[in-house]
């Protein structure tokens, strides 16, 4: 099977904002779509089904540091479960969306965690819950204590949102680029303890996709 | 546009008739992707006026397609994109005759097995397209490896959609009619085709642009259908033959056998106990829903089984009361038969009984009037001899000048002389035996008119008598008769239905 290497390319030193791949999991039609053209495009209309996949980048600016993001977006019915898989492999940050006005998507946001876990190492990928369409608060199901109980129960980050109020979208995003930073540095600095002659800038820059089949 | 390929379909909608003899039919079934189903629905063509109204007739029939489907093929079942595939259908043809058509492209035309043992044969055509490529636009194959550029990214759609999703109603056509004529290969000609159209602006794209490329510009592109026009001619004049098509198919098992052999044992071991495990999951909830189920059709058997027994229990005691009952009843009915019987026996007695009375009767009614009229011709004849005798004395005395003189006219006594005496005295004596024989016989006229006048009567009350024995012969004859014979109706009528 195909495998996107999404490995951090910390590319800062050459000027070059560093890479981060970030795959979005979850049932159908709860908003993966939506959050993506929302965030990228600042837009919001009524979307096809995906099939197959979508992809997009974003430049996030962070003040004092910026990254990129290439967002893949994956078909949500549990058949094309297996195609995901093709996606989320070298993932830095998964986003697990659920639609808060269906119970049953929010189940299957736990289920995709599940499959995170058997593919990654603890802490290897940064993991946030999201519940969109709160502009829906009437017909809502999962009540925002689930949903952070849950995600607090796994250490995952947790954020409400409406796409389609373009409600908390961004700040979602910026949740995950702030974590990814910080988990970078924190890397970054065990590593110059540990080998004070590994520099920064000897990773190699650029795009590292291995296609291998 | 060319409907050679529609017009080819008739004959297959004779294939399906028997499984769809209606849509709805299949429809109306639990589908359990149905919430996924109406949710596409309303994201399918949302622009086609056809489409665009929620519960309009064109997402009703869109709707019945897909349901119907996913019952219809339980193993792939309703898959997302296959809703614009229904819709293009429908477009051209009544539901009954877009989903036989659907179920056509589905199973004979192969689209079901991309969506098979996890897209097996979808990853297979990706690798077909791309030796392709590398034959008929190799610089393209090229840069697309530069880029790290792989078909599924921006192919899969195309295949599992068969292109319907995102380009222009008038290319999607044309491209389903060469599909209908030609066979899904021609995939292959369309997708070769897009490529080989946007090349120079493909081969300028890093891979962001490239992906975006094929989400936004390509659509565009066909939107002028002169454009549309030149793909689709493309598409038709490219040749590729299905050996080449084999070929590669061949060398992409091969591949993946190889690929599975070269793999690091451990990681394959890993993968397949993952694989594994999860299966085994996924066997053991369904072992558990099964003995779930179990459990509960156990319970419910039992329940079942406890009332049927309870049932049986009370037929049989119910059959056993009727069978006394009917026991009861055939004794009632010999019982009754032999009274009726022996009532028979009484009322023939009795009838002989008055019959010979009434003949004996009849004799001595005979007997008396023969002995009346005898009596009153003599009482007839004795008066006629009286008169004559009277009128002999009279004449005697009217002759006898003294005796005369003793008797009026009306021949009474004058005056009594001895003579006169002797005379009177004979006829007084005379007379008076005559009268005593008057009267006698008068009494003896009155009395046998009142034993005649009895005699009759008897008879009329004997008469009576019979009239009614014969009633009551004739009513115990019915209502005996009727009374058992119902009883015994009644009595094996029950039998029968506890048999029964």
């Amino acid at each position: 099977m195909a495998q996107v290497d999404g490995a951090p390319r910390p590319g800062a030193a050459l000027g070059q904002p560093c890479i981060f791949k970030l795959v979005l999991l979850g049932s159908g039609s709860v908003g993966k779509s939506s959050l993506a053209l929302q965030y990228v495009k600042n837009d919001f209309k009524s979307i096809l089904p995906t099939v197959g996949c979508a992809f997009f980048t974003k430049v996030v600016d962070l003040g004092a540091a910026s990254l990129k993001f290439e967002i893949w977006d994956t078909a949500g019915q549990e058949k094309y479960h297996s195609v995901c898989h093709l996606y989320f492999r070298g993932a830095n940050a998964a986003l697990l969306v659920y639609d808060v006005t269906r119970k049953d998507s929010f189940c299957k946001a736990q289920q995709w965690l599940k499959d995170l876990e058997e593919e990654f190492h603890p802490g290897e990928v940064v993991v946030v819950l999201v519940g969109n369409k709160t502009d829906l608060h009437q017909e809502r199901q999962v009540t925002f204590e689930e949903g952070r109980e849950f995600a607090e129960s796994k250490g995952l980050l947790f954020m409400e949102t409406s796409a389609k109020l373009n409600h908390q979208v961004t700040e979602v995003f910026s949740a995950v680029a702030r974590e990814l930073l910080q988990r970078e540095e924190k890397e970054e600095g065990q590593r110059q303890q540990g080998d004070a002659r590994l520099a920064l800038n000897e990773t190699p820059p650029g795009r590292g996709r291995c296609c291998a089949r | 546009m060319p409907r050679s390929g529609w017009a080819r379909e008739p004959q297959l909608l004779s294939l399906h008739v028997l499984s769809l003899c209606s849509v709805a039919g299949e429809a109306t079934k639990e589908s359990p992707q149905d919430s996924a189903i109406t949710r596409d629905i309303n994201r399918t063509f949302p622009a086609h006026d056809y489409f665009k109204d929620t519960g309009g007739d064109g997402q009703d029939s869109l709707y019945k397609i897909c349901k119907a489907y996913s019952v219809y093929d339980e193993e792939i079942g309703y898959c997302q994109g296959q809703s614009f595939l229904a819709a293009v259908l429908l477009l051209h043809m009544p539901e009954e005759q877009a989903f036989s058509v659907l179920v056509k492209i589905m199973f004979d035309y192969g689209l079901r097995e991309l969506f098979k043992q996890n897209f097996e044969d979808l990853h297979c055509k990706f690798y077909q397209l791309e030796r392709l490529m590398q034959e008929y636009i190799p610089d393209l194959y090229n840069h697309f490896l530069d880029i790290s550029l792989e078909a599924h990214m921006y192919a899969s759609q195309w295949f599992l959609t068969l292109f319907t999703a995102k380009f222009p109603l008038y290319m999607v056509f044309h491209i389903i009619d060469l599909l209908l004529c030609e066979g899904i290969s021609v995939i292959f000609n369309v997708a070769l085709g897009l490529l080989k159209t946007s090349k120079d602006d493909l081969l300028l794209t890093d891979f962001e642009g490239a992906l975006k490329f094929f989400r936004v510009q390509l659509p565009k592109r066909y939107r002028s259908e002169e454009n549309a026009k030149k793909l689709m001619e493309l598409a038709c004049n490219m040749k590729i033959s299905q050996k080449k098509l084999k070929k590669y198919e061949k060398e992409y098992h091969t591949m993946r056998e190889q690929q599975a052999q070269q793999e690091d044992p451990i990681e394959r071991f890993e993968r397949e106990n993952r694989r594994l495990q999860e299966a085994n999951m996924r066997l053991e909830q369904e072992n558990d829903d099964l003995a779930h189920e179990l459990v509960t059709s156990k319970i419910a058997l039992r329940k079942d089984l406890d009332n049927a027994e309870e049932k049986a229990d009370a037929l049989n005691k119910e059959l056993l009361m009727t069978k006394q009952k009917l026991i009861d009843a055939e004794e009632e009915k010999r019982r009754l038969e032999e009274e009726s019987a022996q009532l028979k026996e009484m009322c023939r007695r009795e009838l002989d009984k008055a019959e010979s009375e009434i003949k004996k009767n009849s004799s001595i009614i005979g007997d008396y009037k023969q002995i009346c009229s005898q009596l009153s011709e003599r009482l007839e004849k004795q008066q006629t001899a009286n008169k004559v005798e009277i009128e002999k004395i009279r004449q005697k005395v009217d002759d006898c000048e003294r005796c005369r003189e003793f008797f009026n006219k009306e021949g009474r006594i004058k005056g009594i002389s001895s003579a006169k005496e002797v005379l009177d005295e004979d006829t007084d004596e005379e007379k008076e035996t005559l009268k005593n024989q008057l009267r006698e016989m008068e009494l003896e006229l009155a009395q046998t008119k009142l034993q005649l006048v009895e005699a009759e009567c008897k008879i009329q009350d004997l008469e009576h008598h019979l009239g009614l024995a014969l009633n009551e012969v004739q009513a115990a004859k019915k209502t005996w008769f009727n009374r058992t014979l119902s009883s015994i109706k009644t009595a094996t009528g029950v039998q029968g239905k506890e048999t029964c």
